[in-house]
């Protein structure tokens, strides 16, 4: 009974401890023996860049960048497709996806993505899209098998140069207030 | 409940989101599930301790 006596301090705990293992447990990694690096802004990526730590480094603030890319797969790529997509908590948001039949069984690809038709895909100014840190999750399936791959991307920036940033800030301020002025005891002013 | 735990509740979920949005934007921790899921559900927990333990105000 002593342990339900201390139940506040308990549960403060647990919710301190949820908080300090999020950011331990936030992994990306690749299976299936597929490669790639891609050079940005003259900062080489692998698949080793892959944590939150450790990110791939979009710097969305300079124009004119190019990414240039590689990759391969280690099986036979016939009848091939795959797609990639954000995730947002436990869904994935498709971004993009590719497939084809592949006859002549090109097991390798390279090339080159310019930053500025990244940016153009957005709806928005360039000043609104959001910054942080994105988990991107993709999938390749072909005849010879299959690859899963997440990868940490980061957008390079200040938060609070963006509306979205600064509505955060404000929200969670405001929100911790509000929760703060639940700990008053009712009928008091 | 000596405190206000509809306060508390609603407010811990929005704390939570909040929170979970801010350490994206500073690219601490992506939207996860933990994060997007778990950190509102402790926010509740949070609201819902600190309605029943009412530590501020009149005694």
């Amino acid at each position: 009974m002593r342990l339900i006596r201390h139940w506040k301090p308990l549960l403060f705990a647990s919710a301190l401890l949820t908080l300090m293992w999020i950011p331990a447990v936030a992994h990306a990694s690749v299976t299936g023996g597929c490669t790639g690096s891609v050079v940005i802004d003259g900062t080489t990526y692998t698949p080793a860049n892959d944590s939150a730590a450790n990110p791939i480094v979009v710097p969305i603030d300079k124009s004119g960048v190019v990414a240039t890319w590689e990759g391969s797969v280690p099986f036979a790529n016939t009848n091939h497709h795959g797609s990639i997509g954000i995730v947002v908590g436990p869904w994935d948001i498709n971004i993009a996806d590719w497939g084809g039949a592949n006859p002549d069984d090109t097991r390798s690809a390279n090339g080159t993505y310019s930053l500025d038709e990244f940016k153009d895909q957005f709806p928005v100014a360039e000043s609104l899209i959001p910054r942080g840190l994105y988990e991107l999750s993709g999938t390749h399936t072909a005849d010879g098998g299959t690859c899963n791959a997440h990868v940490m991307v980061k957008i390079e920036g200040n938060p609070l140069s963006s509306p979205l940033g600064i509505a955060t800030v404000a929200g969670t301020v405001i929100t911790g207030l509000t929760l703060l002025g639940s700990a008053f005891r009712k009928g008091t002013p | 409940m000596k405190g206000r735990p509809v306060l508390g509740i609603i407010s811990g979920l929005l704390f939570g989101l909040f929170v979970a949005l801010l350490l994206q934007q500073l690219a601490i921790v992506p939207l996860t599930t933990l994060t997007l899921i778990g950190l509102p559900v402790v926010g509740v927990v949070l609201g819902i301790a600190l309605s029943a333990w009412a530590p501020l105000g009149r005694r």
